[in-house]
């Protein structure tokens, strides 16, 4: 199935129905991730979008459950790929091998041949592994012994790793962490959450119990829908001057790219399809502009000396102040 | 995000800059009623250190509770440093400084008492200024500074802006206008300072990086500039004032410096409610003019009274016989008990000439040149005595034969004048007196023509035509507008018998006052109050002595021996009655019989009208005042008219009148104005910090305000297209759950300084600028 077809790209959700689905597929996920709106909100915005998504967390905390719990909500082929050190590049994208019979050799495709693909602790593998897999990302395709191959589509990696300090890990390089449109992190629960977690969990888990509420035909039309959002200028400057802002700041040493720029509005207009809404408005920016810049911001070194916390909280509170620095076209009383 | 943070020094400097800008422009405001501008200097020196104290302390992080009690402290060692007696290592008061900051409260009491605007800054004073400038700086700072509610400020300046208005009935208009743009000024930076405060905090980073010092420190630098500015041109203002301020005040043309009780005479005449001042009965149950004092000198084109020491020699119990009175003269003895019901003063009224006082508390001595009554301590207040008065009953004839050749070579100084007569004046006297043979027959001519129908009283046209007041210009002016009342009629005369080189002097006193209709140990009792406050000159004619005259029309009581016309005139008719149906005199006085009590005219007639004119004048002050505390109030709420015609339109445009209405409504509630705030971020801001939306039956309002962010938000960003505006109930709603459940400060705050409205007033003059520029 192709978003290229025409009979899809009729088949256009009217944006209230996207918003009905979507509130369909997040209830679904927090089934059985609890107290996580937040990131489930999030994950699928990125879903909707068609980026990529990194979700980075101490182990435990649920990452890997919510990114199978999304890929069972919704009816269409997943692909998993548990990273380890000794992963070779061909175990994601598939090998050649020879068919004795056919004299020949067929391709035999890797697990990114899925519409949505599970990389698990992508940062335990080696650098060649990883670059496999982020060239699919961008490149939505695989050549393996010159013959190249298209992956399914729509194709979203949903990709989970431990915070870089930790042991045994071989830390994503910038060029590859731009390739994901938002990193998110899961954060510990909160009390009450983890007692409810305590009884819901205590026998079985509950990921087995939910199955697909929105069907692949489905989401290709939530995901047209999602492009189809409108943009108005004020706010396209907006969403510029935001990621200028990343550039400007001096604690950071790469600012955000283009790329994030455009892959911001992207998500933008994917959180107003869910929100049933066929427009973006700044607070969809707001709210996206954390996932999809901060983990693209490359900190000085005197900016993390100066930082009581990890790189990540770092450029988050950068991000994070950018926007509440970043004049909101209306909405305050100097715009009148 | 609307953690608070500290300011930075900067952000303080420039709040306090502003804030003291504020503080010494309003202080210049007082520049017309006091002499000099070192008080203002010693003020500026209080209000600074009171806001470099401010601001170090809280620099030093001093917990901000402890600043304002420790800048009251830091006021009374600054003003114990300049002024206190007795203080420990100078600047530790002890009893003896309060006691000495009592004796110059009282002194300044006194001064404000006795002189008129503008009163000479002794030392009195300048303490009592300097500890007002203390007290208004305080609250200034600790409202801009401590509340954060520089907003509040206005009513702490007003203190000193009022007080013109008070005693001069007017106010400099460049003088507002600088402190009004100085309050602006300080809201503006206020406003800067919260919409820094409103940012986000970066968590363990060093508050001053590239982005914060590139985009909001210019904005505090140039605060810091312009309240320097401000600083500038109040000094400036209150050092330039005395000199071109001649224009402010009622006796605006004297210019330079006066010390006239004239001023404070009119205005005790316009007040339109009279205040018994005091109650008299005579022995021979005839009225009395009472003398508080006797202003002797023109100095600088003023009448003043000329200063003397007082000589304890000279107890009232005995008085020694009046100077150039003649043996040959009638003097009949009077007993004149006075009760004194209202009247705070170091003179104490008496009925001259005085023979002896008995009956005083406190010490009283006279004066030997004026025969004035003063104490330096004692007031005239509720006091009860006895006045053994001379009553000098010359004949025309004496007085015709006192040559001026005979007068005593030290009565020089009572023919001075400080300059040469006008022209205008010169010829009028040279008309009048151009049949007068004597020095008495020119001033029986001088009262007659000034009593005589081409002149009008009125307390009303001096004042219109601005020329109130006692001087040489005042009484040329005076002598075109034929209109004016006893001060221009008393100088008048005085000036001009001077230049006919007969002595002459003016004394303030009381008219005779009013039968009370009642008896005090058979005795009519005659009532005084604040409207008998007169003037009358008093002319010295060898071998009588100092003989007063009534040139006033239409006022008290002309003397027997000046009613006489000069032969040559040959007019018998008295001068007051020759006046029937003249147009100023409202009263007609009954003709010339029976002299002393009869020509007094009962002004109640004219009172009225006077009163009624006072209290037009009051009125509209009152209405002008009202209508500028008002204004932003009244501009606010056409606003909010403007915007309902907007919602009531529709579409987005209606949309956006609408959030635009709430969102400021807001504001002026206190809410922090954010431009990185989206609609929907301010929205939900709006309602966690209003009551009126946490209540229970909030549902409706909390429906409209959500109705209005979706509205807005469709207005602004979505394709364009229709948009369901929200409805003016909506609106309603909104700014109802808005407004309720709130203090009512801060309800009262909102509509009478709606702070929306600065911004607006001031974003609005910063794009203007930036256009210029």
């Amino acid at each position: 199935m192709s978003l290229q077809d025409p009979m899809i790209a009729d088949a256009a959700l009217p944006i209230g129905e996207v918003g009905a689905h979507a509130r369909r597929i997040i209830e679904n996920v927090e089934r059985v991730i609890d107290g996580k709106r937040s990131s489930v909100e999030a994950a699928l915005t990125v879903l909707l979008a068609e980026g990529h998504l990194l979700i980075e967390d101490v182990p435990g905390v649920g990452k890997t459950m919510l990114a199978k719990a999304l890929a069972r909500s919704v009816d269409c082929t997943v692909g998993r790929i548990q990273f380890t050190p000794d992963l070779l590049p061909s175990d994601v994208t598939g090998v050649a091998v020879f068919d004795a019979v056919a004299r020949d050799f067929e391709f035999k495709p890797g697990p990114v041949f899925a519409n949505l693909v599970i990389g698990d602790e992508i940062n335990r593998a080696s650098p060649k592994t990883q670059a496999a897999l982020l060239e699919c990302m961008e490149e939505r395709q695989v050549t393996v012994d010159g013959t190249s191959h298209r992956l399914a589509e729509p194709f979203i990696v949903i990709a989970t790793q431990n915070p870089v300090e930790m042991e045994g890990t071989y830390p994503l390089p910038e060029a590859q962490r731009d390739r994901f449109m938002a990193r998110i992190s899961m954060g510990y629960p909160g009390a009450r959450d983890e007692v409810a977690m305590l009884g819901a969990r205590a026998e079985s888990s509950p990921i087995d119990s939910i199955g697909p509420v929105v069907s692949e035909p489905t989401l290709v039309a939530m995901i047209r829908a999602a492009r189809g959002v409108y943009v108005s200028e004020p706010v396209k400057e907006y969403a510029v001057a935001l990621v200028r802002g990343t550039r400007a700041d001096r604690r950071v040493r790469l600012g955000a790219s283009p790329r994030a720029t455009l892959q911001l509005v992207r998500a933008a207009k994917a959180r107003a399809a869910i929100d049933g809404r066929d427009f973006v408005i700044p607070d969809d920016l707001d709210a996206l502009a954390i996932p999809v810049l901060a983990h693209r911001l490359v900190p000085t070194g005197r900016a993390i000396g100066a930082h009581d916390h990890d790189g990540a909280s770092l450029t988050e509170s950068i991000v994070r102040q950018i926007i509440g620095e970043t004049a909101v076209p209306l909405g305050s009383p100097r715009s009148e | 995000m609307r953690t608070e943070l500290r300011r930075t020094a900067a952000q303080d400097a420039a709040l306090a800059g502003a804030g003291l800008a504020l503080v010494l422009a309003s202080m210049a405001a007082l520049v017309p009623l006091v002499q000099g501008s070192g008080w203002w200097w010693t003020g500026a020196l209080v209000a600074l250190a009171i806001f470099a104290g401010g601001f170090g302390m809280r620099a030093a992080r001093v917990p901000a509770a402890l600043v304002p009690p420790a800048e009251l402290l830091l006021a009374l060692g600054i003003l114990t440093l300049l002024f206190g007696e007795g203080a420990v290592l100078g600047v530790v008061p002890t009893a003896a400084t309060f006691e000495s900051f009592g004796d110059l409260g009282a002194a300044a009491a006194a001064t404000i008492r006795e002189q008129t605007a503008p009163v000479s800054a002794d030392e009195g004073l300048r303490f009592l200024l300097a500890a007002g400038a203390a007290v208004v700086a305080v609250v200034v700072d600790v409202l801009a500074m401590s509340l954060r509610a520089p907003a509040f400020a206005a009513f702490a300046v007003a203190l000193p802006l009022a007080v013109p208005i008070i005693i001069l009935g007017e106010l400099e208009l460049g003088l507002v206008v600088l402190v009004a743009a100085l309050y602006l000024l300080l809201l503006w930076v206020d406003v800067r300072v919260r919409r820094n405060d409103a940012e986000p905090p970066a968590p363990g980073l060093p508050r001053a990086h590239a982005d914060r010092r590139g985009r909001t420190s210019p904005a505090i630098g140039s605060a810091v500039a312009l309240a320097g500015a401000g600083l500038l041109l109040a000094s400036i203002v209150a050092s330039s004032l005395p000199m071109t301020g001649g224009g402010i005040g009622s006796g605006s043309i004297s210019g330079g410096t006066r010390v006239t009780p004239f001023v404070d005479l009119a205005a005790d005449l316009r007040r339109p409610a009279a205040r018994q001042v005091l109650h008299y009965t005579t022995s021979d149950d005839e009225r009395v003019y009472f003398g508080l004092m006797t202003l002797d000198e023109i100095d600088g084109a003023v009448w003043r009274p000329s200063e003397s020491a007082l000589d304890r020699s000279r107890d009232v119990a005995r008085f020694d016989r009046p100077a150039g009175l003649a043996e040959d003269v009638a003097v009949d003895e009077q007993d004149v008990r006075v009760w004194v019901d209202r009247l705070d003063s170091s003179w104490l009224p008496v009925p001259a000439p005085v023979a002896s006082v008995e009956g005083l508390e406190g010490d009283w001595y006279w004066d030997a040149s004026t025969r004035a009554v003063r104490s330096a301590a004692a007031s005239s207040d509720a006091q009860e005595y006895t006045v053994s008065r001379l009553v000098v009953e010359p004949t025309a004839e004496q007085l015709r034969a006192a040559s001026l050749a005979e007068v005593p070579a030290d009565f020089e100084r009572f023919t001075e004048l400080p300059e040469e007569l006008p022209a205008s004046v010169a010829d009028a006297l040279a008309e009048v007196t151009a049949d007068a043979a004597t020095p008495y027959d020119a001033a029986t001519a001088l009262q007659a023509w000034l009593r005589g129908p081409t002149f009008d009283y009125s307390l009303d046209t001096p004042v219109e035509a601005g020329y109130d007041g006692g001087s040489l210009e005042v009484v040329e002016e005076f002598l075109d507008v034929r209109s004016g009342f006893c001060v221009h009629f008393a100088s008048t005369m005085a000036i001009m018998a001077r230049a006919e080189g007969i002595p002459a002097r003016i004394v303030l006193g009381y008219m005779p006052g009013d039968s009370s209709g009642t008896v005090i140990d058979g005795r009519s009792r005659r009532n005084i109050d604040s409207h008998d406050l007169h003037t009358w000159p008093e002319l010295y004619f060898e071998g009588v002595g100092w003989v007063p005259f009534e040139p006033t029309p239409g006022r008290g009581v002309v003397p027997d021996y000046s009613r006489v016309t000069s032969p040559e005139a040959g007019d018998p008719e008295t001068p007051a009655t020759s006046a029937p149906g003249q147009p100023g005199a409202t009263t007609t006085p009954t003709a010339s019989a029976p002299v002393r009590p009869a020509e007094t005219i009962d002004p109640e007639q004219q009172a009225e009208a006077q009163a009624e004119a006072v209290n037009l004048q009051t009125g509209v002050g009152v209405l002008a005042c009202l209508i500028l505390l008002l204004l932003p109030a009244l501009l606010r709420a056409l606003r909010t008219a403007l915007r309902r015609g907007r919602i009531l339109d529709g579409g987005a445009d209606g949309a956006r009148a609408a959030w635009s209405e709430v969102r400021d409504t807001a504001v002026d509630l206190g809410e922090v104005p954010d431009h990185a705030a989206t609609v929907r971020g301010f929205a939900a801001r709006i309602r966690a910090d209003s009551p009126g939306f946490r209540a229970r039956d909030a549902e409706p309002a909390v429906l409209a305000l959500e109705r209005i962010t979706v509205a807005v938000e469709r207005a602004e960003y979505a394709r364009p297209g229709d948009v369901d505006a929200p409805t003016p109930a909506d609106v309603d709603l909104a700014v109802a759950a808005l407004r309720a459940e709130r203090p009512w400060w801060r309800a009262l705050l909102s509509i009478a300084a709606p702070r929306s409205f600065a911004i607006y007033v001031v974003d609005r003059a910063g794009a203007l600028l930036q256009r210029r520029a």
